[in-house]
């Protein structure tokens, strides 16, 4: 029943369309009785809240740590996996030095020995049957008899008795001296070793394409990772 | 509620739990604790509150939150002598100066947070009659009120 006394809330709640179809019927009987109520409908229909356009400060504050979800876990797993393999696959390969010896890896120690010296020029034909002048096999060799022979071992009895063969011998022991170091000093004249193939390695299924990688099981999970 | 349930209530309801309480205090920061505070209920609730009753739960806490800052408010303006400066003194209170937020403050408590509860959350009035404890005729009666003065401050500011 709608009176005077409670028709506030009829009429509000009327107007926001929260009542039955049976009640909003009573309240148009009731505003047809009291026209006045009209304005006063209007009124309370046309006055609206706004929200304001604000964010809340440091919200980002009010956030809490998640746990690590399923699939986190999932790639940890994953990632413990390939290390295994990797390590495993490591420790069943061939140690480094044992690949170094195979492959001739290092620019300062050439794969195959330097050529030899033609024989006309060797030391051992012209000093005959001088074991201390026999020829240095390579230019390491040749310092190394140089700085412990140094030139005592030409002045040998014979040599002394002939000094113009002493000279002819110092001179060529100096230019194939001179000879040796040049080879060693230009880089054209030494046999550059090729770069090792890359080798393709299969580990639990991830082909490592690049040589370097495969060498380097922190850099191979670190390319999985990426 | 689980923790990313809980974060998701945080990007989805702060901006909107921080304009609610702007429109009933008033006051930036007073808002911005009251927010912080539901927050921090809801956290420390996660375990009995539902993903899906967060944003009613958080609005419960806001409200008697302000509400408590408010009557604090309150008396200790009464227990405080007034200001020399008027002026200033409304500054300090009111920090909004548009009319639909000075209206607002002039509102009853319960009448504030009802229009405040229809017009920016939606609520209907079964909602609003849980949330307050009244019935659904008191919460028309009182909506009725809070309209009408409403309209009349706003008239009254142009």
């Amino acid at each position: 029943m709608i009176t005077m006394e409670n028709y506030e809330g009829w009429l509000m709640r009327y107007a926001d369309d929260a009542l039955t179809a049976a009640e909003r019927r009573q309240v148009e009987a009731f505003l047809a009785e009291h026209p006045d109520l009209r304005e006063e409908l209007d009124e309370v229909s046309s006055v609206r809240v706004t929200p304001l356009v604000a964010t809340m400060p440091g919200k980002e504050r009010l956030l809490r740590r998640e746990p690590a979800g399923v699939w986190r876990r999932v790639a940890a797993a994953a990632a413990l996996l390939v290390v295994a393999g990797t390590t495993l696959f490591f420790l069943n390969r061939p140690a480094e030095g044992e690949m170094i010896a195979e492959l001739p890896a290092s620019t300062d120690t050439p794969a195959s020995p330097p050529a030899p010296l033609p024989q006309e020029r060797g030391v051992d034909s012209l000093v005959d049957g001088s074991a201390a002048l026999a020829r240095p096999a390579s230019p390491q060799a040749t310092e190394k008899y140089l700085a412990e022979a140094g030139t005592d071992a030409l002045h040998s009895p014979e040599n002394t008795e002939h000094p113009e063969r002493l000279d002819y011998l110092v001179e060529l022991e100096r230019l194939e001296r001179l000879d040796n170091l040049a080879k060693l000093d230009s880089p054209d004249t030494l046999e550059v070793p090729p770069a090792p193939a890359p080798r393709p390695t299969a580990t639990l299924g991830i082909v490592v394409e690049d040589a370097r990688l495969a060498s380097n099981p922190w850099r191979q999970l670190l390319a999985f990772n990426d | 509620m689980t923790v990313s349930e809980y974060n998701h209530s945080v990007r989805q309801c702060s901006d909107d739990l921080y304009r609610f309480a702007l429109r009933y205090s008033n006051l930036s920061a007073a808002a911005e604790d009251a927010v912080q505070d539901a927050f921090l209920a809801l956290w420390e609730r996660r375990g009995e509150v539902e993903a899906a009753g967060a944003r009613g739960y958080l609005l419960r806490v806001l409200y008697r939150r302000l509400v408590d800052q408010h009557r604090h408010d309150a008396v200790v303006r009464r227990a405080t002598p007034a200001p020399a400066d008027e002026a200033y003194a409304q500054h300090d209170r009111f920090e909004l100066r548009d009319a639909l937020s000075q209206a607002l403050a002039q509102l009853p408590e319960q009448q504030r947070a009802l229009v405040l509860l229809r017009d920016l959350e939606g609520y209907d009035y079964t909602a609003m009659a849980t949330f307050t404890g009244l019935s659904e005729q008191q919460v028309g009666v009182y909506l009725f009120r809070a309209r009408k003065t409403l309209k009349k401050l706003l008239e009254d500011y142009r």
